[in-house]
């Protein structure tokens, strides 16, 4: 019954929106823009997010809404262009795209490239808006049996399997940069007593910090630093031809696409990681499962459906624990959590109590982008593709400006923008010497979730921990962080190493016993 | 990203800055009320503020650690004793962008924007970097750089040294005339050496339109439409909202 009003709701929502000349202009407007932020190298789709939240903080929730999913959508898609034409990644989640893409441009097949991850792409997006619309409320109707320990935990785990999964070097610096967002978190006065942490006697730090200046100086000031150190050398596009829909390659991988959304939905619900994961990860799987694994590398159609399938499936997967439980499956998500508050809406287990309507109104606007992405992709990729002859010397001080008076313009305090500064250096060091900027965001925005839980809990269990081990859901969360973190180390890489040859050897006497039994059975 | 062996150099110098920073985040928090109440509100340790500040700091300063010996092991404590002993000052191109756009950014914001007219302010920072990015001259690059931090030097001595007030207060707009002026000095710049660039006019041109135009678009499209009341409304602003009011 609950699913029929869903589906319900679904349609109504979808209904709305294209009959709806201005909602209808604004997605497309929107993915246009997704696309440009993403075919463009130095640009990215948590960008494009930040900028476009700035933009929208005036207009109501429904319009933001449909112009920051929309750009959202645009943006993973639009890294493929680069990749495939000039084979350097307009965004990371393009970076598997590029193995198989660029060679495919280089025999005269650009085209038709194209028109695999244009295909590929939207069916990834319909493919993710399913299981927001399927598991959205499954999961938030488990969330509202958790307690404050299974809150703490999920942020705690949050930043942990962030850390550890997007660190570049080694894991300890993931862990390294959540715990310094989360020490950015603690400044302000503390939701439970008031009392001031680490405000050094500024009343504007009363208030904490703005998340979203936080969140634009982490990712767009290193961003801009990084592309305009560097001599630009530009890079000759790969002509191409028509794009073509490439319905039938599309349908002869099927398998290849189902089990690349599978796997982008999956990522994408990981706390923190993202799209480029979900590329990489989706590429090794169907380069393992190929009949003709020697290919990838070489332009291999299978490879770029994957990859593209799997980044934009992505997207629904990071929206689920968004919406279900307040924690974003990835950093664009972590931009819309700042988005949604900006707006009042505040994802977690009670969004559908407080906003009843507004997963199912997501999907429908996750649907929409998908096709507003396709037909977008499919008209104007040959306008799209001038964008790469632009210097980022042209646009990168534009984008700078932009930061600036966004990162103003929510609440008009000067403040926020000396923070934006401070953080952007700070986090651009911390990108130079190899530490993930995505657990920092997470301990962020996490880290009010993990105090005021923490204490309560606590308060409730007059200060004992048993409750982490008698309650299932926290015992789960506890066993896995804790997992996470000693399988980094050597003894239980060792421990493990030998506990497989053991088995392994194990099963060798085994087999060779029986062999030897039967031998000398048949010798009786 | 660093290669390894900077990065190896970095993590002993970072390791040590995290082992500190911890150690002040742990200081920071044994201030904090942990039994005695706050507020009227009698505390217990496990509702005082400072449990959560407590972890993370043991956790920054124990993970500090691991980096820093980790660092000796590799290596990489030695190297870096070893390259800060024969550290010789040496100004390369790539160090002198990143500190061109560095500075750039923390002149717009710390200087400019508070103080100066929204337009001229973002006019004088899209004139410096466009230009000076978009030549992809080093020479260029040089002589731009020095110019913009006179200028900053001077705008810095006029608004932090008091003199601001008692210009305007001659002539409501003295100091985003000065600004204005030192933006056309960026342009003026930027024509005469465009003429021993290769392409230089036609980059002169393009980044001379949209330092020009960009704010002009930006600035109402914030102001007008968006209703976000600019940082500091000078000359300019008041003029296109003279303008913009006469039309409707």
């Amino acid at each position: 019954m609950a699913a029929l009003q869903s589906l319900q709701a679904f349609g109504l929502h979808f209904l709305g929106l294209i009959t709806d000349p201005v909602s209808i202009l604004l997605v497309f407007g929107a993915v246009v823009m997704g696309i440009l932020f993403g075919a463009t190298p130095g640009l990215t789709a948590t960008l494009g997010v930040a900028l476009l939240t700035t933009l929208t903080y005036g207009m109501d929730h429904g319009t933001a809404l449909v112009a920051l999913l929309a750009i959202y959508v645009g943006g993973v898609y639009g890294g493929s262009y680069a990749s495939i034409l000039i084979n350097i990644p307009g965004t990371a989640a393009a970076a598997a795209t590029a193995l198989d893409g660029y060679p495919l441009a280089k025999r005269g097949e650009g085209g038709r490239a194209l028109g695999l991850t244009t295909t590929a792409s939207a069916i990834g997006t319909a493919i993710g808006m399913l299981f927001v619309v399927a598991l959205s409320p499954l999961i938030s109707e488990l969330a509202l049996q958790f307690t404050s320990f299974e809150f703490f935990l999920l942020a705690l785990f949050g930043i942990i399997i962030s850390g550890t999964l997007t660190s570049p070097d080694k894991v300890y610096k993931g862990w390294i940069a959540g715990f310094l967002g989360l020490f950015l978190a603690m400044i302000g006065r503390d939701l439970l007593q008031s009392y001031p942490r680490f405000t050094f006697g500024f009343s504007e730090l009363a208030g904490g910090l703005n998340v979203v200046p936080v969140l634009i100086g982490a990712f767009g000031i290193p961003q801009i630093i990084s592309v305009l150190k560097d001599r630009f050398v530009p890079k000759h596009a790969t002509k191409f031809d028509r794009i073509l829909p490439e319905l039938g390659t599309i349908a002869r991988n099927t398998r290849h696409i189902i089990r690349s959304a599978l796997i982008g939905v999956g990522i994408g619900a990981v706390p923190g990681i993202g799209e480029d994961i979900a590329g990489w990860v989706s590429y090794g799987a169907a380069k393992n499962s190929s009949d003709h694994p020697e290919k990838f590398g070489d332009g291999a159609y299978e490879a770029v459906i994957s990859t593209e399938t799997a980044n934009n499936a992505c997207i629904g997967g990071a929206m689920i624990p968004l919406l279900s439980l307040g924690v974003p499956g990835s950093p664009p998500a972590a931009m819309l959590l700042g988005a949604f508050m900006l707006h009042g809406i505040a994802p977690g287990p009670m969004l559908r109590i407080d906003n009843p309507g507004f997963i199912e109104e997501v999907s429908a606007v996750l649907l929409l982008a998908s096709i507003a992405m396709w037909v977008a992709g499919m008209l104007l990729a040959k306008q799209v593709v001038k964008v790469l002859r632009v210097p980022p010397a042209v646009f990168m001080p534009i984008i700078a400006v932009l930061s600036v008076i966004g990162s103003y313009a929510l609440g008009g305090n000067l403040f926020n923008l000396y923070l934006m500064v401070v953080i952007g250096i700070v986090a651009y060091i911390l990108t130079e010497t190899g530490y993930p900027i995505a657990p920092l965001v997470i301990g962020v925005i996490l880290g009010p979730m993990a105090d005021q839980n923490l204490r309560r809990a606590l308060m409730v269990s007059n200060g004992s921990f048993a409750p982490v081990f008698t309650r299932p859901v926290s015992l789960i969360l506890f066993l896995v962080i804790v997992l996470t973190v000693i399988s980094q180390f050597k003894f239980y890489k060792t421990a493990m190493k030998s506990l497989r040859a053991r088995i392994f050897r194990r099963g060798s006497r085994q087999d060779a016993l029986a062999g030897g039994d039967r031998s000398s059975s048949e010798d009786s | 990203m660093m290669e390894q062996k900077q990065l190896r150099q970095a993590d002993f110098a970072m390791g040590i800055g995290f082992v500190l920073f911890g150690l002040w985040i742990v200081g920071q928090a044994a201030g904090m009320p942990r039994t005695a109440s706050f507020g009227d509100v009698s505390n217990v340790w496990y509702v005082s503020p400072a449990l959560l500040p407590f972890i993370i700091g043991g956790c920054v300063t124990i993970l500090g650690a691991v980096l820093l010996t980790q660092a000796v092991i590799s290596g990489g404590a030695r190297d870096f004793i070893a390259s800060v002993k024969r550290f010789r000052p040496k100004i390369t191109e790539k160090g002198l962008r990143f500190s061109a756009i560095v500075a750039a950014l923390v002149a717009y914001v710390y200087l400019l924007v508070p103080h100066v007219d929204f337009y001229v302010a973002t006019l004088l920072f899209l004139a410096f970097t466009t230009l000076t990015f978009y030549f992809e001259d080093e020479a260029y690059l040089r002589t731009s750089f020095v110019t913009f931090l006179i200028v900053c030097a001077v705008l810095a001595v006029l608004f932090f040294g008091g003199l601001a007030a008692a210009l305007n207060a001659a002539f409501a707009y003295t100091t985003d005339v000065i600004a204005l002026l030192a933006a056309i000095v960026m342009l003026v710049l930027g024509r005469r050496a465009a003429r021993q660039i290769e392409h230089g006019v036609r980059k002169f041109r393009l980044a001379a339109l949209l330092s020009v135009v960009v704010p002009f678009v930006i600035t109402p499209l914030f102001r007008f439409v968006l209703l976000v009341r600019l940082p500091n409304e000078g000359g300019i602003v008041d003029l296109m909202g003279l303008i913009y009011f006469s039309l409707r």
